[in-house]
């Protein structure tokens, strides 16, 4: 990394951010620190660095320099697109705003929050504030494909990725929304081969998003909502269950069934469970004796026997 | 990681203001609000010593004094006295935690001012923003959660009543709450158990009842930061194609794993032999317990078990 680079964009955004008007491409080699060498090295060095410093996030204008002369293109870059600007802010609201940048533990989010909340402090001066207690929230464990989803979808690509599933195949959406649903993130978007809107989590996707279209390839529906499509495709089918458990033993399940005595050792339940009901039955071993449906009960069973 | 000359130019547009507006602090603190080491920072300073408007004379540089490392001032910041706009990710990172604290506000108008001000950041970025991510259902709705993350901001004491499923009993722990996190749709709370002396996690749906015992801001760094980590346990065990969700779903336990055709191998790392024991005779296929020995025996006793229960 070259420290000539460094400072060379950093005078360019500097001069670019001080114009008043738009400054030529002539005006620029000869005002700003750092272009030397040739006409043909200065114009492709600032070719790169334009391109470095809209990479960076920084929205370079282009306009007409001389308004007698427009076939010369000039630069410059506006305070109002460079600056943050969320008008004011009460101390209050600059303290929700804070600790919701460090709420996060997860990597991208806790770094991106970082970075916000340095600008944050930079606005308000408030670095130096006590250091506040409160709930922090770790969700997943990381979403390293979350970038590169967020632009997918911002810039309405459609994309392809390999998914696993019940059985590991690659998928072409068309993305329309991220959601995180239980303190998971899932994408909602039109499969393009089954033309139907799906649910993918993102941690079941193995291989890097490919970009496969322009940027407009399609667009999402006025009335698409992201919740609506996430909870009509993930109806979970609820049973009620009958067992018999062990007195005293079965706490969680206890809390939410209705529960008749039998005998001095067992009790009997009612109670409802849903697509985790293997799970949370096979958790009390040898404290639960499921007595219906007949068709769950069986399935316990050969569970029971396939597992020793 | 090495980083680029453009990680480099970001952070120092982002250092001007930060100093300008934060005068005094040390290197070391800078270095860590920016997530880079004392050495870097000091680095970064003198190149942008050497940066300026055109012109360059001692009029148009930046002057920055950081020749004491303690006290780190910026007297002028030509055109970089304001921090830059928020990017797409921070933005969005702020409008979805502030969704994350509306559930944990303590009131409603407390609630009503973190969304208004949630509304606002979201117009400045565009509708889309709030329209394509969204966190769907209050993963933090609960009074438990609320009253939880209360007591974590006041450093207070907490008597509850749990329901152990790893021990199938309930009873009334004393705590000291630090974190609520979540996994796989699961809210825990990571605490310090007052009466065992240990760090150890409890299922937010699992807690009963909440009395609020007295605050203690110097609980945390006097007693919960002098205690060693539990001694863990490494098990091994193979599955068949559904490894994939075992592992997706305790992936916060999981040390290694190999997949190999159809089958996957694990190795774990877990501090509660109950807990892992009732685990893997509750995941819902064949699961072969590799090591220790004496866990695959337990687990194939509480199987056959109950099995028996159904002759």
């Amino acid at each position: 990394m070259s420290d000539q680079k460094t400072e060379r964009l950093i005078n360019l955004t500097m001069a670019l951010l001080a114009t008043k008007r738009y400054l030529s491409k002539a005006e620029i080699f000869k005002q700003v620190a750092g272009y030397t060498g040739s006409n043909d090295t200065k114009e492709r060095m600032f070719e790169r660095d334009k391109d470095d410093l809209r990479a960076l996030g920084i929205t370079i204008q282009v306009g007409s320099y001389d308004p007698l002369f427009d076939d010369e293109p000039g630069y410059r870059i506006l305070e109002r697109d460079y600056e943050l600007d969320i008008g004011e802010l009460s101390a209050t609201e600059l303290s929700y705003l804070s600790l919701a940048a460090t709420i996060w533990r997860n990597q991208l989010f806790s770094a991106s929050g970082a970075l916000a909340l340095v600008k944050l402090d930079a606005l308000s001066g408030t670095a130096l504030r006590e250091d506040f207690g409160h709930a922090t929230l770790s969700l997943e464990n990381e979403t390293p494909l979350f970038p590169a989803l967020w632009s997918a979808l911002t810039e309405t690509r459609n994309i392809s990725f390999t998914y696993r599933s019940k059985i590991t195949s690659t998928r072409h959406v068309s993305p329309f929304g991220l959601t995180l649903w239980h303190g998971t993130w899932y994408l909602v978007g039109k499969d393009l081969e089954k033309n139907e809107l799906r649910v993918f989590r993102l941690s079941r996707m193995t291989s890097e998003i490919t970009v496969e279209s322009k940027t407009g390839a399609f667009t999402v529906p006025e009335d698409f909502n992201i919740e609506e499509h996430l909870i009509m495709l993930n109806p979970e089918p609820l049973t009620v269950f009958k067992a018999r458990v062990r007195i005293g033993r079965c706490h969680s399940l206890r809390s939410k069934s209705t529960v008749t005595n039998i005998d001095a050792e067992w009790d009997r339940l009612e109670f409802t469970l849903g697509n985790n009901w293997r799970e949370e039955i096979l958790w009390f071993g040898s404290d639960i004796v499921l007595e219906s449906p007949a068709e769950n009960v069986a399935e316990i069973k050969s569970l029971l026997r396939s597992k020793l | 990681m090495s980083e680029t000359a453009l990680d480099r130019v970001a952070r120092a547009l982002n250092l001007i203001p930060f100093i300008a507006n934060n005068p005094g602090l040390s290197v070391v603190e800078i270095a860590a609000r920016f997530n880079s080491t004392p050495a870097q920072i000091s680095k970064d300073l003198s190149l942008l010593h050497m940066c300026g408007l055109p012109g360059y004379s001692h009029l148009e540089l930046l002057d920055i004094d950081y020749e004491d490392p303690n006290y780190v001032s910026v007297t002028e910041a030509q055109v970089l006295d304001q921090p830059r706009s928020l990017t797409q990710i921070e933005a969005l990172t702020l409008v979805l935690g502030l969704q994350l604290l509306v559930e944990l506000a303590s009131d409603q108008s407390e609630a009503a001012a973190i969304t208004a001000l949630q509304n606002r950041l979201s117009g400045l970025f565009g509708e889309q923003l709030a329209r394509k991510v969204t966190i769907t259902d209050a993963i933090v709705d609960s009074p438990i959660a609320r009253k939880l993350a209360q007591a974590i901001a006041q450093s207070q004491h907490l008597t509850i009543h749990y329901n152990s499923a790893s021990s199938d009993s309930v009873s009334t722990r004393e705590i000291f709450p630090l974190e609520i996190f979540y996994h796989d749709g699961i809210g825990y709370l990571n605490a310090f158990a007052t009466s065992a002396g240990e760090l150890r996690t409890f299922r937010l749906d699992r807690i009963d009842e909440i009395l609020v015992g007295p605050a203690d801001a110097g609980f945390l760094e006097r007693v919960v930061r002098q205690v060693p980590n539990p001694g863990d346990n490494e098990i091994e065990i193979e599955m068949g194609r559904d490894g994939f969700f075992f592992i997706e779903k305790h992936n916060e336990i999981v040390t290694s794993f190999h997949e190999q055709g159809e089958r996957f191998r694990i190795k774990l790392r877990v501090n509660s032999g109950e807990w892992i024991t009732r685990t893997l005779v509750g995941w819902p296929s064949p699961i072969a317990v590799m090591h220790p020995a004496d866990l695959a025996e337990t687990i194939h006793e509480r199987i056959a078990g109950a099995l028996a229960n159904y002759h």
